[in-house]
């Protein structure tokens, strides 16, 4: 499956989907695009596949035995399929206050797009391209605890229930993954694809642990690690008073002079967190909202592709 | 020492230092607020970097407070002594700039040492210093107040092997006459100081013995030229400027401040001489014996009972010059090349045998305790009466009056001549012609009588009954172009001498009148005038070069004597004639004393000053028709330098005209001077002068020690007494040290921009 760089970016561009008030168009918009940037169609690849040959082994179905291989090599081989597999895919995102940060009011250099902004397009955009593959789809919002939580379905108006809720919903509360992460990998039974959206604001030996609950349950995790860019490059000039959203602390300080060690400090928080995510076997994607969403689009498809090989 | 740091641009400096802390304040007030998420990665770098941000913040901080305490020190021109600078300039080449005080009152005695010794010594100390002490080359130039402008030693180098040269000039320094005028002296001083300079700094030395005279100017002390400003200009210029008192406080002084004839001076006259005689000294003076000497006869002595302090004495003494002999029996009836006058030597002088010792305490300046005066002594005054209305008789000619002057004692030479005779006379053979009842003359006459009246002569205008207005106005009056300076209307009063009026007299006293006013003004207001001249005078006239000294109470209050300068002449016209037809004036008491000082008036301001100022030029007149343009000089040393007599000026009059003018500059030396003339005929004529010592130089009185303090001669001069001045090291001196102060400046703009740039690129 390709992977390259979609032509049709401009339909992705944040500046576009902000005119784009309602989400479930906003979302068709981002897959529609992207898809039409793609050397080959996604939709085309899904029938059942080719995979590889084996000895035949007593027990296996005669219809599968490679008659052309046998006529010429007097020897019985199994042709292997991938097949096509019903995915349930949870779509875990993060409504804690940090995600508020990019909103117009109170934000550095802020186009009017916070981090929850993009995470639920993103999420939204996820949701309709797996409705499109006959995916089932599921949601859970989550702060410090599970705020909502809808299960998974393929039917369109559960995709429209879905992007209704996204809407609707306004980060209000602190973040902590360790309980909403233990209820979740406890209630999703089914192996299945959960994709974290997050700013991660947590430690990340947290976020190992937390994480580490879905892959006993042989869940596939990815995680969309949403940045502002403010955050990723920090570039604020004059003196600033910087207040906490989650946290109750202020800082009054002159952020040229403190500009390369935030940077450092970032550097490693990202380093851990991606280290962590290693070590659990789980695909990091780091989302920048000043990005198209295309990446973060790439990256799914990736990941189906890999996922549709495991699972067979 | 460091009195710069009471500048105002101090003052201003530490408030300009608060500038940037306030700046850093107020920028601290002016923040955004952005609400964050990532605040722990914020906390992480500020507890990583605060202490570091805070330090360099800091010392950029203190780099900006540096600057703006820079740049406050240096509009302060701060200064420090040479020896803390020395190590900053390593051993620069200095040029000694010595100004030496050499008038006259440095010859004051101390201890029978006379001052300037002192100052020769001290210099010469100080030069030895120099050359002994210094490692480097210095330069060594001395001035004089005497001759400024003209250096005694001009840049010389100064070493040891130089040293011995430099000190024997000092050593043959002799004090002169002059007066010191420091405006002058310290200007030039100044102007050679601020002068560039190739290598090295100069420092300035100037020996003073700081008489208040000096330096305190009474008319104005505070402009740009006064000499405590000129001496602070001074101290702007050099890295040292040190003013050193080498005068006493207690000098006591006695002077003979003038001498001078009360008079016109004419043989077988007598002649007052008054001399003036001033104690400058803190103590009364008494039995001050004062002689006076006229060439070398017997002295006449005077006492004065006692002089006060700072009180003038006057004496007179009365003499009598005898009549000049005739000089060259082989010219005997040759008038005209008999000299005009004899020149005598007056020498006024006090008895300094006769104050005794504490007497002689109260005068330790000599050369001012002896005056000299050059008198130049006619045989005659020579009178023209020219009579328009002779007669007979002589009690009814017009001259009667004037011709009963001529008596003895009187020093008049009258001649009467007619008006026809008028025409031909030699006009150059008088000083003085009254034109009594007269209103004409050939124009030729006319014209060469204003020549010599421009020349100096002296006409007095008298009319009678005889003179026609339109006559006398067209002959003498033409408008204002001629010599009368009033045109005459109309003969009134009463024939019958039934009605008269009679003089007012000016407040402003002419001199004629001087004598007669001061003993019995009344008398002489009192005189009837039964019939006069009316005229008209231009009101425009009066006050510039014409006077109304006399005038008459009648309607129009007519004038009745008018003075008017005429070149280097007088003119003076009456409204009333010089016999006693219309008048009884003539045969009043008041009469001849008035006659007689218009006289000595008319010869007097036409007369030549014989006395020059010393340190001043000698000019004289010279009568080309009569004498060579060449003209010599002996000075009191008997020293001949000669010159050549020029036009007064370029005009084209005044290279036709016969009067030239010869100057010899440089006349500093006391003592008589001898200027010799030569007749074309090739004999000599002697005219004689006398230098005077300028009388300010006889106070010594000390500037106040109060007046010394404070701001006087800004703070950068330092003042020392010869005795401090053997105590300072002789590199000593102030150092400015802004261009140092640049470079620091310089330095922390450069480091603040640099340390800005690096470290905001670093984070």
């Amino acid at each position: 499956m390709s992977t390259s760089e979609p032509t049709g970016t401009k339909y992705l561009d944040s500046k576009t989907l902000d005119k784009i008030k309602r989400l479930d168009v906003r979302a068709r918009v981002v897959v529609e695009g992207f898809i039409t940037g793609q050397h080959r169609s996604p939709y085309n690849g899904f029938a059942i596949e080719f995979a590889a040959h084996r000895e035949y082994a007593p027990g296996d179905d005669l219809r599968h035995i490679d008659w052309k291989v046998w006529s010429k090599t007097d020897r019985l081989y199994i042709k292997e399929y991938e097949e096509e597999t019903n995915l349930k895919c949870h779509i875990i995102v993060d409504c804690s206050k940090s995600m508020r940060y990019g909103e117009a009011k109170g934000s550095g250099t802020s186009d009017g797009w916070s981090k929850f902004d993009y995470a639920a397009t993103a999420a939204a955009s996820l949701g309709y391209m797996m409705q499109q593959q006959q995916d089932s789809v599921g949601m859970v919002l989550f702060s410090d605890k599970i705020d909502k939580n809808f299960k998974t379905s393929s039917h369109p108006s559960h995709m429209k229930m879905l992007f209704h809720e996204l809407e609707k919903t306004e980060p209000a509360k602190t973040t902590d993954v360790s309980d909403p992460f233990l209820q979740l990998a406890a209630q999703i039974r089914q192996r299945g694809m959960v994709a974290i959206f997050s700013d991660l604001f947590i430690d990340p030996d947290e976020l190992g642990k937390a994480l580490a609950q879905f892959r006993l349950r042989r869940h596939e995790v990815v995680v969309f690690h949403v940045m502002h860019h403010d955050e990723l490059e920090f570039p604020f000039q004059d003196n600033t008073l910087f207040k906490g959203m989650e946290v109750d602390a202020e800082l009054h300080t002159e952020p040229r002079a403190l500009r390369k060690s935030y940077m450092e400090a970032v550097e490693r928080y990202m380093t851990r967190v991606k280290k962590v995510c290693a070590v659990a076997g789980i695909d990091h994607v780091l989302l920048d909202t000043s990005k198209p969403l295309d990446g973060m689009l790439s990256s799914y498809l990736n990941f189906r592709a890999k996922s549709r090989r495991k699972l067979v | 020492m460091l009195s710069w740091l009471l500048n105002p641009w101090m003052l201003l400096g530490g408030l300009a230092i608060a500038s940037p802390i306030l700046i850093h304040l107020l920028n601290k007030r002016r923040f955004k607020i952005v609400d964050w998420a990532a605040m722990d990665f914020l906390f992480e770098a500020d507890k990583k970097n605060r202490r570091r941000v805070q330090l360099e913040n800091f010392i950029l901080l203190f780099l900006r407070c540096l600057a703006m305490a820079l740049i406050a020190l240096m509009l302060a021109r701060p200064f420090l002594p040479s020896s803390i600078t020395g190590a900053l300039q390593q051993a620069q080449k200095l040029e000694r700039v010595i100004l030496i005080d050499d008038s006259l009152s440095q010859r004051v005695l101390n201890n029978s040492v006379p001052a300037f010794s002192a100052i020769k010594d001290s210099a010469k100390e100080l030069i030895q210093r120099f050359a002994e002490s210094d490692k480097t080359e210095d330069w060594l130039t001395v001035m004089l107040t005497s001759n400024p402008d003209q250096p005694l030693l001009a840049n010389e180098p100064l070493t040891r092997s130089t040293v011995a040269s430099l000190t024997q000039a000092i050593d043959d320094l002799e004090c002169s006459d002059k007066v010191a005028d420091y405006s002058v002296s310290i200007g030039e001083l100044n102007r050679y100081v601020s002068g560039q300079r190739e290598t090295g700094g100069r420092v300035s030395y100037f020996y003073s013995d700081m008489r208040e005279r000096d330096w305190v100017n009474t008319l104005d002390s505070d402009t740009e030229s006064s000499p405590n400003k000129l001496l602070t200009q001074v101290s702007e210029n050099t890295i040292g400027c040190f003013l050193i008192d080498i005068g006493s406080p207690n000098d006591q002084n006695l002077a003979i401040t003038s001498v001078r004839p009360e008079n016109l001076q004419v043989a077988d006259k007598v002649i007052p001489f008054n001399v003036q005689v001033t104690n400058f000294g803190s103590q009364t003076v008494n039995q001050v014996r004062v002689l006076l000497q006229v060439d070398d006869g017997q002295p006449d002595y005077e006492v004065i009972a006692s002089i006060a302090p700072n009180q003038t004495a006057e004496l007179s003494f009365r003499y009598v010059f005898p009549t000049q002999s005739d000089p060259g029996g082989d010219l005997l009836g040759d008038e005209s090349n008999k000299p005009r006058f004899a020149n005598y030597k007056v020498r006024a002088e006090i008895d300094r045998q006769s104050l005794g010792d504490e007497g002689l305490l109260a005068d330790q300046l000599l050369e001012d305790s002896t005056a000299l005066y050059a008198s130049r002594v006619k045989d005659g005054i020579s009178v023209l009466l020219v009579d328009g209305d002779p007669s007979a008789a002589s009690e009814r000619s017009e001259t009667h009056y004037l011709r009963s002057l001529d008596v003895e004692g009187t020093g008049l030479e009258t001649e009467v001549v007619t008006v026809s005779e008028l025409e031909t006379v030699s006009l150059s053979d008088y000083e003085i012609i009254f034109l009594c009842n007269v209103d004409e003359a050939s124009p030729d006459r006319v014209k060469s009588i204003e020549q010599w009246v421009k020349d100096g002569g002296a006409l007095v205008v008298m009319p009678g009954n005889r003179v026609r207005a339109s006559t006398f106005n067209g002959t003498f009056y033409r408008d204002g172009a001629g010599l009368s300076p009033l045109s005459l209307v109309s003969m009134v009063g009463d024939p019958t001498m039934a009605k008269w009026v009679n003089f007012e007299i000016d407040p402003q006293t002419h001199p004629s009148l001087q004598v007669v006013v001061d003993s019995d003004s009344a008398s002489l207001s009192n005189v009837d005038v039964f019939s006069w001249w009316t005229s008209e005078l231009p009101e425009n006239m009066i006050g510039n070069t014409v006077q109304v000294p006399l005038r008459l109470n009648d309607e129009k209050n007519s004038p009745a004597m008018v003075d008017r300068t005429f070149g280097l002449g007088n003119v003076i016209v009456f409204t009333i004639p010089g016999d006693g037809d219309w008048t009884m004036w003539p045969s009043s008491p008041t009469y001849p004393p008035v006659m007689i000082d218009l006289i000595d008036y008319l010869v007097g301001s036409g007369g030549e000053q014989s006395t020059v100022d010393l340190g001043g030029s000698l000019n004289y007149p010279v009568d080309m028709s009569a004498y060579e343009s060449r003209v010599a000089l002996r000075n009191p040393d008997n020293e001949k330098v000669e010159a050549v007599a020029k036009p007064v000026n370029d005009t084209k009059e005044a290279k036709t005209s016969v009067l030239y003018k010869v100057d010899f500059e440089g006349i500093d030396k006391s003592g008589f001077y001898d200027l010799e003339l030569t007749r074309h005929t090739g004999e000599k004529e002697k005219v004689l002068f006398a230098s005077a010592l300028d009388p300010r130089e006889g106070n010594l009185k000390r500037l106040a020690a109060s007046a010394m303090e404070g701001d006087f001669f800004g703070d950068k001069v330092t003042f020392l007494s010869s005795t401090e001045l053997k105590e300072q090291t002789v590199s000593g001196g102030n150092t400015e040290i802004w261009l140092q102060l640049l470079m620091v400046l310089f330095g922390a703009l450069m480091l603040e921009q640099f340390l800005g740039y690096f470290w905001g690129k670093k984070r």
